[in-house]
């Protein structure tokens, strides 16, 4: 078995203000290598988003242990989670979260620009990444000047573009229709597989598993 | 960041326009109320300023420009055999009341003063004042219509004698005082003589009381000389340099009047409304944002990062609000010059408070908004 980019231990995480009976993650476990691409599956409320939440530093776990890259989050500052998830995390949002108010290339220039990019490279990297997913003519559109399924492909290349070691997606194909979901699925794999990231994906969706190396259900807060 | 902080000012025209009233209302008020203070002061010293004498000499008892005991006029004579004098010319400063041709009463400052002399310019030519006969008048421009006085040629009376507008002066006029009236010696004195109580100090002795004597050094290094030589000379006399003359009027006002804590209280209340409006223009700004800080969050953009954006768009504000609100103000001193001949001064020295005020009120602004990026929870992202 390969070395971990990202593991979590034993975790329990509860919502503020309610009890332990309610424990969102109840000892949950997962560990996932470079390369490798995990579907976390599992129903609404299962616990799968906020799986990838503590998985990704979002969240700070009641119990267990968090490592990405080999660094304890638990060990982490706010500040410093924040410097780790734009060195080595990718993230791609349920509803895209694009920024409306910048265009497909900026946005994906962003989070290189703040990773330290100098704006030449970043520029030159944003636009070969959004040409990889087939977007370079589109890559100075506004998103709202763009259809779901081109949305989610600048979000793939945004957070494809830094070469993180680590992508989260969570319910990436929940807003697109069947044959722009497979798209979006078929194109954040096949390139993450390229660079190498390991990739955890939180979705219901059947047809994502064809695109994955390893399916992970998640009940009651367990990693089954 | 820089990119989207500026897209953030910029799209909605709206809000942004709501914005930059807001600021250009706090500088603008800045600079008028800085500009009627320093209007203001330069305004009362304006007859001090507009003499060309070294030296004001005046009784001991001289509280400032327009509170002094009578000197007698014989002053006159043994200031001007001094020696290091050039030249001695007698001022009085009278209360009195003007009547205009339509009945109309004013209350006035008569300057009375030796037009042929040199003690004093009003920013017209010397022979202009020595052309003014006796009865004649000369005011500032701006000054007409509280005469109700339609021009040069203009007639009323002064204590029921006869007056007339000779002569129109520029930047003569204090903006809190009586109207000014300058004339010859010999008139202000038939107009206006000194009241009972001045009278009954009996310290005038022969001849016209006055109020000062103007003096003239012979060389521009002895003023200090002369000004001992003269209070040697005459033991109950005061001396003072045109600048110290001026110093003194000045604190007087500001001190005795507290103008300029009236004004900065109107400039604060400025601000704090202009403050007010971007605050909550930004506040809501944020608001409006608070999902995408929310991803930003998430992203790994960090709270400095978010500072420096929030901070950006209130210096975009703050110089995009300045420049009307430096424009509202210039018009309103011109506009008040123009109309009223009211001195509003905008100074460079304002004109750099003002952009100051500008900036921090904004940056102030900025930081209630940002609080509310900054705490704004990264999970938000996924919890869309």
């Amino acid at each position: 078995m390969r070395s971990a980019v990202v593991a979590g231990d034993a975790l329990y995480y509860r919502y503020p203000g309610s009890v332990a009976a309610d424990d969102v993650l109840h000892g949950a476990s997962l560990a996932v290598a470079a390369g490798e691409i995990v579907l976390v599956r599992g129903h609404s409320g299962s616990g799968k988003t906020t799986l990838l939440s503590v998985l990704a530093g979002l969240l700070s776990p009641a119990r267990g242990t968090v490592t990405v890259t080999g660094t304890d989050l638990g060990a982490l500052d706010r500040g410093a989670r924040a410097r780790l998830r734009l060195a080595k995390v990718g993230f791609v949002f349920q509803r895209f979260q694009l920024i409306a108010a910048l265009r497909a290339r900026e946005n994906v220039e962003l989070v290189l620009r703040a990773g330290g990019v100098a704006p030449r490279d970043a520029r030159r990297r944003s636009l070969e990444t959004l040409d990889a997913l087939g977007l370079g003519a589109k890559a100075e559109r506004y998103p709202r000047e763009l259809s779901g399924g081109e949305q989610q492909r600048v979000a793939i290349a945004r957070a494809l573009a830094k070469c993180p070691a680590v992508i989260f997606a969570d319910e990436p194909t929940s807003s697109l229709d069947s044959s722009s979901g497979a798209e979006a699925t078929a194109l954040l794999c096949a390139l993450a597989r390229g660079n190498g990231a390991a990739v955890v994906i939180a979705s219901h969706d059947e047809r994502i598993a064809p695109f994955v190396d390893r399916i992970v259900s998640v009940a009651d807060g367990r990693c089954g | 960041m820089r990119t989207l902080a500026l897209r953030y000012v910029f799209e909605d025209v709206p809000r942004l326009v709501a914005s930059l009233a807001g600021i250009a209302f706090a500088v603008a008020l800045v600079l008028v109320q800085t500009g009627i203070y320093s209007g203001f002061v330069r305004s009362t010293t304006l007859l001090v300023d507009n003499s060309e004498a070294d030296l004001w000499v005046a009784s001991r008892a001289m509280s400032y420009l327009e509170i002094t005991l009578p000197v007698p006029y014989s002053w006159v004579a043994r200031i001007g055999a001094l020696d290091g004098v050039q030249h001695a010319e007698p001022l009085v400063l009278r209360s009195a009341i003007w009547q205009s041709s339509d009945g109309t009463l004013d209350y006035i400052r008569v300057i009375g003063f030796e037009p042929a002399g040199s003690s004093l310019r009003l920013g017209v030519s010397p022979a202009a004042l020595t052309a003014m006969r006796h009865g004649d008048v000369a005011t500032d421009a701006a000054q007409l219509a509280s005469l109700h006085a339609a021009g040069v040629g203009a007639r009323g009376t002064i204590h029921g004698l006869p007056a007339r507008v000779a002569v129109l002066t520029q930047a003569s006029q204090p903006i809190i005082s009586p109207t000014f009236l300058y004339a010859s010696l010999d008139s202000a004195v038939a107009w206006a003589p000194l009241s009972l109580n001045e009278i009954m100090d009996g310290q005038h002795g022969s001849g016209t009381p006055l109020n000062y004597v103007l003096v003239r050094v012979r060389t521009p290094g002895s003023v200090n000389a002369v000004r001992a030589a003269i209070e040697r000379a005459l033991p109950s006399a005061r001396a003072f340099p045109r600048e110290e003359m001026a110093a003194i009027t000045r604190t007087f006002w500001v001190e005795r009047t507290k103008i300029g804590f009236l004004l900065l209280l109107g400039a604060s209340l400025g601000v704090f409304v202009g403050g007010i409006v971007v605050a909550q223009i930004l506040y809501a700004s944020v608001n409006e944002h608070l999902r995408e800080y929310g991803t930003l969050k998430a992203l790994g953009i960090g709270d400095r990062a978010l500072y420096g954006a929030i901070a950006l768009q209130a210096l975009t504000l703050a110089v995009l609000g300045y420049i009307p609100g430096l424009a509202i103000g210039i018009g309103v001193a011109a506009a008040a010059a123009a109309g009223r001949g009211t001195p509003i001064e905008i100074t460079p020295s304002g004109a750099v408070l003002a952009f100051a005020v500008a900036l921090l009120t904004c940056i102030a602004a900025a930081f209630v908004a940002v609080q509310r990026a900054v705490r704004v929870d990264p999970a938000l992202a996924f919890g869309a």
